[in-house]
């Protein structure tokens, strides 16, 4: 077993406690709580307590099953828009940078126009554009981040071609295939596997975002940046739990997603294995 | 000039590409839109005909491609029509936005390279002991803050509860300076204004603060890798055999080696700040262009919404233009 | 004498284990005279050369030994104190030249540099200096307002030789001069260092893997293997007597035109030791074609063998 450094052992651990924490959370939490995120079981703007763990919001619904119910939201959208923008980016990069010539240019100009644009405004104007659905939304925010993973799976493929190349000149004939299905390989999924991790985390940060705008989820249904916004002139008077609450959940799930991203990173680069650091 | 003519041409070129896929993509996707924006303006209780003249006059009911070689056409002359909501052309809509957003994303800038990269040279320099280890996890945690939720507190919090601060604007009442640039800061100084100078740059603070967390994260994290690679560096090594004292090592050699990448990554920022910003507006109620676009949309005022993403393109083109050029500068490798 | 190392240690403390790069080495560099320090990759020349300035990076470190210079040992020595003995009286011209330029100076400012740290001259005589130096080594004067990436590798090789002169160093060490260079500049470098030798009366360390440099240029030779050195000799009676069975596998490998037509060269089976786990005894006998039961569990005592001839093997002891 490998000796890993402290703080990679600290990321990865706090990391996976968190995720782990909040995907049972979410996929328990609707069980074992007394109210569901659409009922009105208490007094209007009800500061914590026993039987509201963390507050009732302005129409007297708990705010604690709102959040781990609008948790689903946000988190499903943020694997569809992840695992959307990985699928597109990484065969259009990986075949881009392999076929190369014309094409491969013309498709790296337009990635790069893409990618030099503010990831917010085009979620925005799409999201805003498209419409609030749980579709749309993963597809606003999952097209902003399709440059990275092209960027980066075609600049694997173009040193997988150089690696033939080579090898076909030193003719090793078919082990030079193994070798580069060994070497080759764990590179695209170790930087795949962090890519991932990181694009979960701003996705949510991106989806809630949208939300605090008023484009995204819209209420009543429960979404952490929906319902921040909506808190935001109870806060003012007073009613902090309202927006403290979604906002620290917002929090911890892209702190758990982003320790986690780098915990893996540096795990792999202590293993010797390529990766893509952000 | 180090930087060649071709080079800057080539980046307009590709600005002007971005432009026009862009713009093509937001004109298509906005007439897919359900709600018509005639309808919209008049409200509901609107006569058919009253909507169908209207839609006339907005040029509406023409066909979709004729409305888009309209667009297009216009454009190139500088006409982006007006907007469907105030009637003012948009240019002039976004003129008077955009000073405001480049403002509250230059000082966030500013903010974000203090903060971020001091700490990023301390995590290089101690790399592996405790301050390192803290300032990590001080970037992770700014990085994963929501900039939304930063920003309301710190306006309830910070300004509501204490009163030392702003809580909203760009100036409070009758201390604007007179508009001349649109920077309200630069406004005071040219025309002497020292009390509102104090106030624009009060009322600046929150939201530079705001965003500042999240982006000082990214400028730390970055000013570090490259602090740590280019120590590495065979001449680093050669200038300690030198007999350089450690302090001299790292300030004139490392410092200005690492310096080079991290310089373009912080233009990019800034590019990226400029859209970041729009969530920030809203907060503090900032007219920026973050506020434009939003309103635009809900009005579904189509001119003001393309003019928003033309702008935003123009702006990020022109931002890294400049960025390469002084780093064409800065770097001897970069050569004719 | 200029230097003498006594027992010289320099381990790295990795993640893997301890790499013993230089595990007990002594030598000594006479004034004026030209020690080769020969050996394969990764057999702890180039660490020797780090350890002597006291730039051995982490993981590694100095662990034990002496080295003295001009009665002082410098391997007990202070940061503040080696400073001033770095490049002011020993100086070092690295492997890779390639880098070892800052890329973002002009290459008088970094020559006048090594000199206005350690003189407090004026800079504009700094300067004038660098570019005498400059055309010591053959470059142009003109070209001293250039930045290093307008240098060709041979050039580069070169200014960091004025540059390691600049300073009127008593000892200056060659960490593989020429490995990166192809045969003609080779030649070159190699002619403009013995010059400069003889007319500065320098002591000279030169660590290299190439034979043909030693037998070009050194007047002495230290043979390492596997961090220790195994036989130390004079250039001549090495060649012509080596009596390590390394030493001699290693000129046996070498192509000379003096050979006949169809010798064969000899080449040592095997692949350098794990310096991590060494073999016990002697480190070479997994590979020695001549190995007895003793070389398998003691190590052979450095002795002097003939008149100035110093070897580390059974086969004399």
């Amino acid at each position: 077993m490998h000796e890993y450094s402290k703080s990679t052992a600290f990321s990865i651990l706090i990391g996976a406690i968190i995720v782990i924490g909040l995907f049972s959370m979410m996929i328990f939490g609707p069980f074992i709580l007394s109210y569901g995120p659409l009922e009105i079981g208490g007094n209007a703007l009800a500061p914590p307590s026993l039987n509201h763990l963390m507050g009732t919001d302005s129409v007297g619904r708990d705010v604690l099953s709102r959040i781990m119910w609008g948790g689903r939201y946000s988190f499903l959208i943020a694997m569809i828009a992840v695992g959307m923008s990985s699928l597109i980016g990484t065969f259009s990069g990986i075949a881009s940078g392999y076929v190369g010539g014309k094409i491969d240019r013309l498709l790296t100009l337009l990635v790069d126009c893409l990618y030099a644009f503010p990831i917010y405004i085009m979620a925005v104007t799409v999201a805003a554009i498209l419409g609030p659905t749980v579709v749309n939304l993963a597809f606003s925010v999952g097209i902003a981040y399709i440059p990275r993973y092209f960027k980066v799976m075609r600049s694997i493929a173009l040193s997988v071609k150089e690696k033939m190349f080579i090898e076909a000149e030193k003719c090793l004939g078919a082990g030079s295939f193994y070798i580069i299905y060994h070497h080759i390989l764990p590179y695209i999924i170790s930087s795949t596997i962090v890519l991932i991790s990181m694009g979960v985390a701003q996705s949510i940060l991106m989806v809630s975002g949208l939300g605090f705008l008023g484009i995204g989820i819209q209420a009543p249904t429960p979404e952490w940046g929906t319902d921040l916004s909506s808190g935001r002139n109870y806060f003012f008077n007073g009613a902090w739990w309202v927006v403290f609450f979604p906002g620290l959940m917002i929090f911890l799930a892209v702190l758990g997603f982003n320790l986690l991203g780098e915990g893996l990173n540096a795990i792999f680069q202590e293993r010797g294995v390529e990766t893509y650091g952000t | 000039m180090r930087v060649p003519l071709r080079y800057i041409l080539l980046r307009i070129l590709m600005g002007v590409l971005m432009l026009l896929i862009l713009l093509t993509v937001v004109f298509f996707l906005l007439h897919i839109l359900p709600g018509d924006p005639a309808r919209e303006m008049l409200g509901e209780h609107a006569l058919p005909s009253q909507v169908d003249e209207l839609r006339h006059y907005l040029g509406l009911d023409k066909p979709l491609y004729v409305q888009y070689v309209d667009f297009m056409t216009n454009m190139f002359h500088g006409n982006l029509g007006s907007s469907f909501y105030s009637g003012e052309t948009t240019v002039n809509e976004l003129l008077y936005a955009l000073p405001c957003t480049m403002e509250l994303s230059i000082s966030a800038l500013v903010l974000s390279v203090i903060i971020g990269l001091p700490l990023g040279m301390a995590g290089a320099l101690k790399k592996g002991k405790v301050p390192d280890f803290v300032i990590r996890i001080f970037s992770l945690g700014s990085f994963s803050i929501p900039i939304f939720w930063l920003a309301v507190m710190l306006q309830v919090y910070v300004a509501l509860h204490t009163g030392i601060l702003p809580i909203q604007g760009r100036n409070s009442f009758m201390l604007a300076p007179p508009r001349i640039t649109g920077f309200v800061t630069l406004d005071s100084i040219l025309t002497g204004k020292w009390s509102s100078l104090i106030d624009s740059l009060a009322h600046l603070l929150l939201p530079s603060v705001a965003i500042s967390f999240f982006y000082s994260a990214i400028i730390s994290r970055v000013s570090r890798a490259n602090m740590i690679e280019t120590l590495r560096e065979d001449y680093i090594l050669a200038a300690r055999a030198k007999g350089l004292t450690e302090n001299k090592i790292v300030y004139k050699h490392a410092f200005r080696n690492a310096m080079l990448p991290v310089f373009t990554i912080i233009g990019m920022q800034l590019a990226e700040l400029i859209g970041g910003a729009i969530v920030t507006e809203t907060v503090f109620n900032l007219p920026g262009m973050g506020s434009l676009l939003m309103q635009s949309i809900f009005r579904r005022d189509y001119p003001v919404i393309q003019g928003c993403v033309a702008a935003y393109a123009i702006s990020i083109v022109v931002v890294t233009t400049i960025v390469d050029c002084i780093y064409g500068f800065l770097d001897p490798r970069v050569s004719i | 004498m200029a230097l003498k190392v006594n027992n010289l240690r320099t381990y790295y403390f990795t993640f893997r284990g301890v790499v013993k790069a230089v595990d007990g080495i002594s030598f000594e560099l006479q004034e004026g005279s030209i020690l080769g320090l020969a050996g394969e990759s990764a057999c702890g020349k180039s660490t020797t050369a780090f350890s002597l300035m006291k730039l051995v990076s982490p993981p590694g470190r100095v662990v034990s030994g002496e080295a003295l210079f001009e009665g002082d040992n410098i391997i007990g020595m202070k940061e503040s104190e080696i400073r001033k003995i770095r490049w002011k009286k020993i100086s070092m011209v690295f492997q890779s030249s390639m880098n070892a330029l800052d890329p973002v100076f002009r290459i008088k400012d970094q020559i006048s540099e090594a000199i206005l740290t350690h003189e407090g001259i004026d800079k504009l005589e700094a300067e004038e200096r660098a570019k005498e130096f400059l055309e010591r080594v053959g470059i142009e004067r003109s070209r001293a307002n250039d930045y290093p990436h307008e240098f060709s590798g041979g050039m580069k090789q070169r200014v960091m030789i004025a540059m390691a002169l600049a300073t009127y160093p008593s000892i200056v060490i060659l960490d593989e001069p020429t490995s990166a260079l192809d045969v003609i500049v080779q030649a070159q470098i190699l002619k403009l260092i013995k010059n400069l030798q003889e007319e500065k009366r320098l002591s000279i360390i030169l660590i290299t893997h190439d034979l043909s440099v030693i037998s070009a240029v050194c007047d002495r030779v230290a043979i390492m293997y596997a961090g220790k050195i195994v036989e130390n000799s004079s250039a001549r009676t090495l060649f012509k007597h080596p009596q390590h069975p390394y030493s001699e596998g290693l000129i046996g490998s070498f192509p000379r035109l003096s050979q006949p037509r169809h010798s064969r060269l000899i080449s040592i089976s095997g692949a350098p030791p794990d310096l991590i786990d060494p073999p016990k005894g002697c480190r070479f006998h997994p590979r020695c074609p001549r190995a007895m039961e003793i070389c398998k569990r003691e190590e052979p005592v450095f002795t002097e063998t003939d008149e100035n001839h110093m070897v580390a093997c059974h086969l004399y002891t």
